[in-house]
C-alpha cells in the first residue's frame, strides 16, 4: 500500500507527472513521419494509384507482394489509398483550425478588448453555437453545403470558431488591464494597435499549442462526417471514409478498416501528445 | 436560489432563441431552394410549386421564421412530407433511445473511473496509475466509431456474444433491451470513463495533499478510508460538472453510435432525414438538440449551486 505518500502528502511537491523532452521528440517524430508519408510517400515509393482496381487481388491480407498493408474489395491498393486519404484528413483538419483560429481568434480578442455591447453580442452568439453539439452542427452545414473538401472545413470550422473565441477572449480579459496596455493606450493607440501588436501576442502562444489539440478533434469530427457519408465525396478518399466502407467486410477483411483506422489513431494522439506536452512545458 | 434560477432562466431567452433562428437559417438560407432539394432535380415545375406552396416558401424569411417560432412555441414543429409524419412527435418517440445509451454510457463510465481512481490515488505514478493512463490516453485518441467498430469485431462476430445491430425496447423485456443496447453504451461509456478518470485523478491528487488528509491519517484511519471517505467525496463535485459539461459532446457520440449501431433514437433520424433531404425534419431535430442542450446545461447549474453554495456568492 502507497501508505507514505497518504501520510507525508506535504512533503512531496503535486505527484504529476511532467512529460519530459523524449516525448515531446517521439511523438513530434511519428507525427512528422505520417505527414512526410502522406505527402511524399506517393511521390517516392512505387506506390499504385489509390483507385487502380486489381480484380486479381481483391481483399488481400497485410503483406501481400505489391500490396503491403493488403487491398480492398475492388483490389485498391490500402496503403496508397491511406496516404491519399491522410493528405485530406490533414488539409481539412489543419485548414479548419486555421480558419477558428483567425475568425475566432480575432472575434475573441475583438470581444475580450471592447467588452460592454459588442462583448456582449459576440459572447450570445458564441453561446448560441455552443448549444450544437459539434457533430451535429458540422452535419447540418455539411449536408446543405453540399460536399466537398472546401465545405467539409467549413462546416468543422462551424467548431473551431467558438473554441477559439472563447479562449481568445478569455486570454484577452487577463491583459487587457494590464499597464502596458494602458500606457499604449495613454499614449493614443488604436486599438487594431492595441489588439495586434500589444495582445495577439500574448494570447497567441496559447492559441497554437491547443491547435494541437483542436486539430486531433477537428479530425474526429471530420472521420465522423466521412464515416457517415457526409465528408469529401469518393472517389477521392480520407480515413474516416475507408474505414466507413471497410465496415462492410469487417468479418472477412477487419484490416480494411483497421489499416486506416490505425493510420487515424496515431495521428490523433500524437497531435493530442504534442498539444499536451506543449501546454504543460510552456503552457 | 430563486432569483439565481430566474436570472440564468433570463440570460437564456437570446440563446434560445439564437438557437432556434440559426436552425432555421441553417435549413433555410443556404444554397438551393428547399423543394427542390427534397424533390430531387428531376421534379415537375408542377410539383415544386406546389411544395413551395405547402411549406409557405413564397413568403419572405423573416415573417417564415416568425410563424415558425409562434407554430413552434404550440409545440408545432411542422409536416414531414418525406415520412408523411408530424415532425414533433417522431422526435419524442425517439428521445427515449438517445437518452437511453447516453446515461448507460454515463453509468458505465462512472461505474469504471471511480474504482480506477481511487487504486490510483491509493498509489499515484505506480504501474496501475501508468497503465490506466495510457488507457485512458488511448480512448480519448480513438473515434467513437473506431471504438465500436472493434466491439462489433470482437462480441459479434468473433463472439457472437452482442448483437451489432437493432434494438429492443424495454417492452420486450429488460434483459433483451440491455442487450441490444450493451455495445452502444460501452462505445459511449469508453471514452467517458476516459475523460471521467482523468479528471478525478488530477481532482484526487491534488485532495491528497490537504490537511485533512494528513489529519485523517493521524487519527490512523486507514489509507482506503481515506481516499474512499474523504478525497473521494471531495471530488465527486468535479465529477459532477464533467457529466454535465459532457452531454452536448454525448450527443454527437450518440449520432455516430445510433448511426454505427442501427439504433433508431434521434441522431439516427437526425443522419436518414439529412439522407432522405427532409428539411423540415432536420430543422426540428437540430431544434430540440440544442434546445436540449441548453436546458441540461441550466439543469447542471442549478444543481451546481445546490451542491456548492460558494458558487452562488462569488459568481456574481
Amino acid at each position: 500500500m502507497g501508505i507514505s505518500v497518504i501520510a507525508t502528502p506535504a512533503a512531496r511537491p503535486l505527484p504529476v507527472r511532467l512529460p519530459g523532452g523524449i516525448g515531446l521528440w517521439c511523438w513530434g517524430g511519428v507525427l512528422g513521419l505520417i505527414v512526410a508519408l502522406c505527402y511524399l510517400g506517393p511521390l517516392v515509393l512505387p506506390l499504385p494509384s489509390p483507385d487502380a482496381t486489381d480484380f486479381g487481388n481483391v481483399l488481400a491480407p497485410i503483406g501481400t507482394a505489391g500490396h503491403l498493408l493488403g487491398t480492398d474489395s475492388l483490389g485498391r491498393d490500402l496503403l496508397s489509398r491511406c496516404l491519399y486519404g491522410g493528405r485530406v484528413s490533414l488539409a481539412v483538419s489543419v485548414g479548419a483550425v486555421c480558419l477558428g483560429l483567425v475568425v475566432g481568434g480575432g472575434l475573441g480578442i475583438i470581444a475580450g478588448y471592447r467588452g460592454g455591447w459588442v462583448d456582449a453580442v459576440i459572447s450570445r452568439g458564441l453561446d448560441v453555437l455552443f448549444a450544437f453539439p459539434g457533430l451535429v452542427l458540422a452535419l447540418t452545414v455539411a449536408s446543405y453545403l453540399g460536399p466537398s473538401v472546401r465545405n467539409v472545413t467549413l462546416a468543422i470550422a462551424f467548431y473551431t470558431v467558438p473554441a477559439y473565441a472563447r479562449m481568445a477572449r478569455a486570454g484577452t480579459l487577463r491583459v487587457r488591464t494590464q499597464n502596458f496596455v494602458r500606457a499604449a493606450e495613454m499614449f493614443g493607440a488604436r486599438g487594431f494597435y492595441i489588439g495586434t501588436r500589444h495582445i495577439l501576442p500574448n494570447v497567441l502562444f496559447l492559441m497554437l499549442t491547443y491547435a494541437l489539440v483542436l486539430i486531433g478533434i477537428a479530425m474526429v469530427i471530420e472521420a465522423s462526417l466521412s464515416f457517415l457519408g457526409l465528408g469529401v465525396p469518393p472517389p477521392q478518399p480520407s480515413w474516416g471514409q475507408l474505414i466507413a466502407m471497410g465496415k462492410q467486410d469487417i468479418s472477412d477483411a477487419p484490416h480494411i478498416a483497421l489499416v486506416p483506422g490505425a493510420f487515424l489513431f496515431l495521428t490523433i494522439t500524437a497531435f493530442n501528445r504534442l498539444g499536451d506536452v506543449l501546454q504543460t512545458r510552456y503552457g | 436560489m430563486a432569483g439565481f434560477i430566474l436570472r440564468r432562466l433570463l440570460q437564456l431567452l437570446p440563446v434560445l432563441l439564437g438557437v432556434t433562428l440559426l436552425a432555421f437559417l441553417l435549413v433555410n438560407l443556404l444554397p438551393g431552394n428547399m423543394a427542390i432539394a427534397m424533390l430531387g432535380p428531376d421534379a415537375s415545375h408542377g410539383a415544386i410549386v406546389r411544395l413551395q406552396a405547402q411549406l409557405g416558401l413564397s413568403q419572405p424569411i423573416w415573417l417564415r421564421y416568425l410563424q415558425w417560432l409562434g407554430q413552434a412555441l404550440r409545440g408545432n414543429l411542422g409536416w414531414s412530407v418525406v415520412q408523411a409524419e408530424p415532425v414533433l412527435p417522431t422526435i419524442l418517440q425517439r428521445f427515449p433511445v438517445t437518452v437511453e445509451i447516453i446515461l448507460l454510457g454515463q453509468l458505465i463510465g462512472v461505474v469504471v473511473a471511480v474504482p480506477c481512481s481511487v487504486a490510483v490515488a491509493l498509489r499515484p505514478n505506480g504501474w496501475i496509475d501508468q497503465l490506466l493512463g495510457g488507457l485512458a490516453y488511448a480512448a480519448i485518441a480513438t473515434p467513437r466509431f473506431l471504438f465500436g467498430l472493434l466491439l462489433i469485431l470482437g462480441f459479434a462476430v468473433y463472439w457472437r456474444v452482442f448483437p451489432s445491430t437493432g434494438y429492443e425496447p424495454i417492452s420486450s423485456g429488460l434483459l433483451a433491451n440491455l442487450r441490444s443496447v450493451a455495445l452502444p453504451a460501452t462505445t459511449i461509456g469508453a471514452l467517458e470513463f476516459a475523460v471521467y478518470f482523468r479528471v478525478l485523478r488530477v481532482e484526487m491528487l491534488r485532495n491528497l495533499a490537504e490537511d485533512y488528509v494528513v489529519a485523517a491519517r493521524a487519527k490512523g484511519v486507514s489509507p482506503l478510508r481515506v481516499v474512499t471517505r474523504h478525497v473521494l467525496r471531495n471530488s465527486m463535485i468535479a465529477l459532477v460538472t464533467v457529466i454535465g459539461v459532457g452531454f452536448g459532446p454525448l450527443v454527437s457520440g450518440a449520432v455516430i453510435v445510433e448511426s454505427l449501431f442501427s439504433l433508431p433514437g434521434v441522431g439516427d433520424l437526425l443522419v436518414t432525414s439529412i439522407y432522405q433531404r427532409d428539411a423540415i425534419m432536420v430543422q426540428g431535430a437540430v431544434v430540440m438538440i440544442a434546445v436540449s442542450v441548453v436546458l441540461v446545461n441550466l439543469t447542471v447549474d442549478v444543481v451546481h449551486v445546490l451542491l456548492d453554495p460558494r458558487i452562488r456568492s462569488g459568481g456574481h
